[in-house]
């Protein structure tokens, strides 16, 4: 267990979006059903920044701290029958989406029967203070607008850099589906960002 | 190839994945209209790309740890209120059905042969071995408990221990009944019933926390 868990710290301080070796990831795994709560803080802090990310941008900074308790939650439950079928990383991500997708169906449904809430759409709101707020704003608001499909997959290829056969596992979509798919989120984006486009002129 | 076909194909060519790159050179050379639209989905995917990472909140880990931790006490707890009753069922059953099969000969005095003695004689270990179950399944409740019941304000504590007191001397009073007349079935209901009381009192408590109470509880 301990070089289970040096390995998690070295990896999660060098912020490293890689997954642990199998040896060190099947203990830690193991270690954290057990409930071993050393254990669990170090998977935590191994995917913390990812999750978050994730949701930050599919569903937005206000509902994304009460989600990331959610996908924790399911994590730490589901640790116990996660079986190495896939790697750690991709059953994360795939929780994450699972997650946040249901979450924005949900809402969306709640707008459809809510004609009021019908008129905000889901505020992709503030990270940390950066170089072009202006610009980040922008992207926020346009990412905002994309259609739930387009933006996972935009999302976890451009935000998070993987690739298409990762996202396909993630999704549950074929490698195809997942590159037109990404395609129309970018030209969707490029739209967006145009001048005079209903996010570019929304205050 | 014609813009069409080229425009289709550049979000691959971009990430260096399409299969038809030299194709969308040759195009983009000839072609202003969709250089300028390789050179806004380039600025679309570098800005993306360039969004800063987020950090989760730090109280995401202890409520999530909490929660989890909470629903696999409770499972654990379910496990032992439904596993105790369940294997006192069973072996009451054993020990009816051994009286059945073999019963002692009323009015006269219960241990008349040596045959009845060893009836008697297992009936009487089964009960023990019934009342074992109910005892091990109360103390591994009562463990969990007391950890739940350390973070309650301290009235509630005291009726939940005082509650527990009663009870466990109902449980003393009737095992020294069983003690006397180990056969007899009343007494055995009995003594059985206060058990089943007491795993509910320590199931209640357990089940009743507040989660924040949990949470604040739990070590991090």
């Amino acid at each position: 267990l301990s070089s289970a868990c040096i390995t998690a710290t070295v990896a999660a301080a060098a912020g490293a979006r890689e997954s642990l070796p199998d040896v060190a990831e099947a203990s830690l795994v193991q270690a954290c059903a057990g409930g071993d709560r050393a254990a669990m803080s170090r998977l935590y802090q191994l995917y913390q920044r990812r999750v978050f990310t994730l949701l930050v941008r599919m569903v937005g900074r206000d509902d994304a701290e009460e989600l990331a308790q959610e996908v924790f939650i399911r994590i730490f439950r589901g640790l116990p029958r996660f079986r190495g079928d896939a790697a750690l990383g991709t059953w994360v991500y795939r929780l994450t989406m699972n997650v946040s997708l249901s979450f924005l169906t949900r809402t969306a449904r709640r707008r459809r029967q809510d004609a009021r809430l019908a008129e905000s759409p889901p505020a992709l709101a503030q990270g940390p203070v950066d170089a072009n707020p202006w610009l980040r704003e922008r992207l926020e608001r346009a990412l905002g607008e994309l259609p739930a499909g387009y933006r996972a997959v935009l999302v976890l290829h451009d935000v998070e850099g993987l690739n298409h056969e990762e996202i396909s596992a993630i999704l549950g979509c074929r490698v195809g589906t997942s590159k037109s798919q990404l395609h129309k989120a970018r030209m969707r984006m490029r739209a967006l960002l145009q001048p005079g486009s209903a996010a570019e002129a929304r205050p | 190839v014609n813009c069409r076909r080229a425009q289709r194909e550049l979000s691959a060519w971009l990430d260096g994945e399409s299969r038809c790159a030299a194709a969308v050179d040759e195009h983009l050379a000839g072609c202003a209209a969709c250089r300028a639209l390789a050179a806004e989905l380039r600025g679309v995917v570098a800005a993306v790309r360039d969004l800063p990472a987020c950090d989760a909140p730090a109280t995401v880990f202890a409520r999530a740890a909490g929660a989890a931790a909470r629903s696999s006490a409770r499972t654990h707890v379910w496990w032992i209120v439904a596993a105790a009753p369940a294997a006192v069922a069973a072996t009451v059953a054993l020990v009816v059905w051994l009286r059945a099969s073999r019963p002692l000969p009323p009015p006269a005095p219960p241990v008349s042969s040596t045959a009845d003695r060893a009836l008697l004689a297992s009936a009487a270990e089964q009960f023990a071995r019934a009342e074992e179950h109910y005892r091990r399944a109360v103390d591994q409740l009562r463990r969990l408990s007391v950890e739940h019941a350390a973070a309650w304000a301290s009235p509630r504590r005291q009726a939940h221990l005082r509650e527990l007191d009663v009870i466990e001397d109902a449980v003393a009073r009737l095992r020294g009944a069983a003690r006397v007349a180990p056969a007899d079935p009343a007494t055995q209901e009995l003594l059985f019933a206060a058990y089943r009381r007491q795993l509910v009192a320590l199931q209640e408590a357990i089940f009743e926390t507040p989660a924040t109470t949990v949470d604040e509880g739990s070590r991090e």
